[in-house]
């Protein structure tokens, strides 16, 4: 059985962000050079963790170097697109213009509309988490000081953390919809 | 000013739509938030776009120095929470914040 040599861990990229985020930085070291890639990095334990989820529920009982294969057609944007749902049909965040069919969907057939916790703490924390990532790899006005820095490491652990742990339907539905949006790529 | 357009070459703009306005009162309700070992001290905002080009507000926030290297989650969480509720109470667009405790250098934007 093939197995992949290097995976790509999410607690070892957030072991890496805090590395790369020290209250002082390195002699002769950018504080806000290496605070960027500490959240860019938070950011990717995060990405990576929601990935494995994905194909996981996809394929449950495939090996693991066929689930990280299929993890690389995973898009930024399937994650994105599926988060801003939830958080539109939560309510808060900016997540406005869920299509109608979208809206039936997630709100079943029978009673109101309920979102659990788990599903909002993570389409809220990586919609937030990839905002920042962007503005710390191309924004060059952005703000990276060492609490802020801090403060989305320590959100990126909570999303991992609920990531792996959460087992609920809709947490469920929210990696299988994701599933839904990758497209196999040539890679 | 505390709540801005996007800044011309010469400074800010003046408030001049709505939205400009919905700005304004979001920093006001920023300006007096609160919570046990977490304090609002200064906000600014200004309509920004993503990569993609949709909108997004960038807030600015000086808040009172963490006991750590962090502010607690639970505070912080509920600090954001409050602020996207208001956010999206006054139409506005997805919230990016930008936390910066006093103590630290970045405080002087607010000087």
């Amino acid at each position: 059985m093939a197995e992949a040599q290097h995976p790509i861990d999410p607690a070892q990229l957030l072991a890496a962000a805090e590395v790369l985020a020290p209250a002082k930085a390195r002699e002769g070291a950018s504080e806000f050079t290496e605070r960027r890639r500490a959240v860019s990095t938070a950011y990717y334990a995060v990405f990576h963790a929601i990935s494995g989820r994905v194909a996981a529920t996809v394929f449950p009982n495939a090996e693991d170097i066929f689930r990280q294969r299929i993890r690389r057609w995973i898009a930024h944007n399937d994650i994105r697109t599926v988060a801003r749902w939830v958080i539109g049909l939560q309510g808060t965040g900016g997540g406005q213009g869920v299509p109608s069919h979208i809206r039936e969907l997630l709100a079943g057939i029978e009673g109101p509309l309920h979102i659990d916790a788990d599903t909002v703490a993570i389409a809220k924390g990586f919609l937030k988490l990839h905002e920042r990532r962007e503005r710390a790899d191309y924004n060059h006005e952005a703000v990276f000081d060492h609490a802020g820095t801090q403060r989305h490491i320590a959100r990126a652990r909570q999303v991992v953390e609920v990531v792996q742990a959460s087992s609920s339907d809709q947490t469920e539905q929210f990696f299988g919809l994701i599933a839904m949006q990758a497209q196999v790529r040539g890679r | 000013m505390t709540a801005t357009k996007n800044p011309t070459a010469n400074g800010f703009q003046p408030w001049d739509t709505p939205e400009d306005a919905a700005v304004a009162e979001f920093v006001e309700f920023a300006k007096g938030w609160s919570t046990t070992g977490l304090s609002v001290r200064q906000a600014k905002a200004r309509l920004d776009e993503n990569r993609d080009g949709e909108p997004v507000m960038l807030v600015q926030l000086l808040l009172s120095d963490p006991d750590g290297s962090t502010w607690d989650s639970d505070r912080a969480d509920e600090l954001e929470e409050a602020l996207d509720r208001k956010a999206t109470e006054l139409g506005l667009p997805f919230v990016s914040f930008e936390l910066i405790a006093e103590r630290e250098p970045s405080a002087k934007i607010f000087a």
